[in-house]
């Protein structure tokens, strides 16, 4: 009974240090600002010298401090990045500039899981607005929640053997165990705003082309 | 991502089951492992002194607390009572500027001090511009301060800090000084909501809990505005929140205990029949219920309750429904059937008294509340002795 009751708890929320989240603001939003833009300079074709170094200067330029940074501005507007959104940004970064030592995104098992972080965020919207009868977000203050979520991300995994989604998830998990970044819910270590519409612009723009054949 | 080499592992699907449900109760166990004890489950805890309280309050003293200077404009005080011993008899807090949700506003403080029986200057005690540097992130607009003292005799602030998005996308920031004469630092912005932790605003004292903490009213604001509580341990940590009523537009809960662990918030009207309203928990904040309209006129105008004893509580709020031109002072015995007391404050239609906060302090009710948005007024009420 009394683990059922500390599983169930959300009255011992552990928060992260002010300074780590500091420190994972500026480098969060780099990372995933530097993953934009190289994401748009591919898809403008073949990057010549000179752009190859864009991300990374706008990842330093977050690093810079006060309100002269972007990462001041976007932290005054949106807080902090997903955990999940700054790996996979990380991710992709990488695998762009150093290929031999990560494969690239795997997108289309990606994709294929795609449905339930859209599904939770309309989810988190509505709790927002108390739209449900009870907190949904003050349960991923809950190391119930935490577990399920560990279950549910190895589910690509366990039950079809597709590793890299499941990896990427229980990394993220992992590392909020460890850091509590970004707030210490886990709900926001897991999914942001941005991230949500992101996959659904992503769905909107494949289901469109598809219909245009 | 390299190539897993676990094919032992990877091959068979049975396997893959047992080695996730391992990895998960690892992760778990950390989790728990981690995390502070339970906290003990809370009772509401009451100021001392107050068991003399029998006959009625009397006006001892009024005033205005000096404002800082160049600022033509003041909103939103909060009071915080001094243990006895501390040269202060209490604090008091409120926002200043050329104008509410100015770029210049900063949260101001006074004290009034025991010895001189004045309010001390007041100085500026919180700054957007300083408090960005320290949390790394910039700060559109501060506003509406709510003070506590926890147990270890530290000083909490908790103000409304803007974002993107006017006064309704506000976010709670707290603020802690560990010593007396040494600057607030920022702690950060409390984590409560998904939607880019948006909308989550304070205004009313805090209902102090025996253990130490407290519970901490606040409300979200965005279109729907619903009620939360927030609690807080003895040493100021969060400790969780817990939505207070299932409505649409309540905002603005102040508490007043009835009992240890049944609690009664009532909150400011966003509807177009103007009437306070009333929620209720007979568990100590884990479960709150919806109470009928309490037939008290408000004006869409914050409350400010204050609970003495079981039996005995104060309120001090707009009683017209079509304005803050009057503030009055009344009497309870079960925090839903009040009679008036007291007039603080009345003008003509375009006067506004508004936004009061209370505190007992050294056997008297404080209060203070905004004059005109250009000042903080307050008064001071003792309890007639009484005959033998």
């Amino acid at each position: 009974m009394e683990i059922l009751n500390i599983l169930l708890s959300t009255q011992t929320p552990l928060l992260p240090h002010v300074g780590w989240v500091g420190v994972y603001r500026v480098l969060g939003w780099g990372l995933v600002l530097a993953g934009i833009a190289l994401w748009c300079l591919r898809r403008s074709g073949n990057l010549p010298a000179w752009q190859r170094g864009l991300p990374l200067l706008l990842l330093l330029w977050c690093l810079w401090p006060g309100p002269l940074s972007p990462a001041y501005w976007l932290g005054l507007a949106f807080r902090v990045p997903s955990l999940l959104l700054v790996l996979l940004s990380a991710w992709f970064l990488l695998s762009h500039y150093r290929p031999q030592l990560l494969m690239p995104l795997p997108l289309t098992d990606l994709r294929r899981w795609a449905l339930a972080p859209v599904l939770l965020g309309w989810v988190l919207l509505l709790d927002a607005f108390a739209l449900w009868p009870f907190s949904l977000y003050s349960l991923g203050f809950a190391p119930l929640t935490f577990g399920v979520l560990v279950l549910l991300c190895l589910l690509p995994w366990s039950w079809h053997g597709v590793a890299q989604p499941s990896i990427l998830l229980v990394s993220v998990l992992t590392l909020f165990v460890l850091l509590r970044l970004p707030t210490g819910n886990v709900w926001d270590a897991l999914l942001d705003p941005w991230l949500w519409l992101l996959l659904q612009a992503d769905w909107l723009q494949r289901r469109l082309r598809r219909a245009q054949g | 991502m390299s190539r897993l080499s676990f094919s032992w592992l990877h091959r068979s699907a049975a396997r893959r089951c047992w080695a996730g449900l391992v990895l998960c109760l690892l992760l778990t166990a950390v989790e728990c492992w981690l995390r502070a004890p339970e906290p003990l489950a809370p009772k509401a805890a009451w100021p001392s002194g107050t068991e003399a309280v029998t006959g009625p309050l009397v006006l001892q003293a009024a005033g205005r607390i000096p404002m800082p200077a160049d600022a033509p404009a003041a909103h939103a005080s909060t009071l915080l009572a001094m243990p006895p011993g501390h040269p202060a008899a209490l604090q008091a807090y409120w926002f200043a500027g050329s104008r509410e949700s100015g770029p210049d506003v900063q949260i101001a403080a006074s004290e009034f001090d025991r010895t001189t029986q004045q309010w001390t200057p007041a100085t500026y005690v919180v700054n957007r511009h300083r408090a960005a540097a320290v949390l790394g992130f910039g700060l559109r607009r501060l506003g509406n301060p709510v003070a506590w003292r926890d147990g270890q005799g530290r000083t909490h602030l908790f103000v409304v800090a803007t974002g993107l998005g006017g006064w309704a996308a506000g976010r709670i920031l707290h603020l802690r000084q560990d010593a007396p004469q040494q600057a607030f630092h920022p702690l950060g912005v409390l984590p409560l909501s998904w939607l880019w932790n948006t909308s989550h605003l304070v205004r009313a004292m805090p209902l102090p809990l025996a253990d130490g903490g407290m519970v901490l009213p606040a409300y979200f604001e965005l279109g729907i505005k619903y009620p939360v509580a927030l609690r807080f341990d003895a040493a100021g940590e969060f400790r969780g929140m817990m939505r207070m009523s299932q409505r649409g537009d309540l905002l603005q809960p102040t508490l007043l205990p009835r009992s240890e662990t049944e609690w009664v918030g009532l909150l400011r009207d966003n509807r177009a029949q103007r009437q306070l309203r009333a929620v209720i928990s007979h568990d100590a904040g884990r479960n709150w219920d919806d109470l009928p309209d309490l037939d008290m006129p408000n004006p869409d105008a914050s409350v400010a309750g204050l609970s003495l004893r079981p039996g005995l509580m104060y309120l001090a709020h707009n009683p017209r429904a079509e304005s803050r031109a009057q503030l009055v002072l009344s009497r309870s015995s079960d925090a839903l059937h009040w009679t008036q007391l007291e007039m603080l404050a009345q003008g003509d239609g375009r006067s506004e008294f508004s936004y009061p906060s209370m505190a007992w302090v050294d056997g008297g009710l404080w209060i203070s509340y905004t004059e005109e948005r250009r000042g903080i007024a307050w008064q001071r009420f003792m309890p007639l002795p009484t005959a033998r």
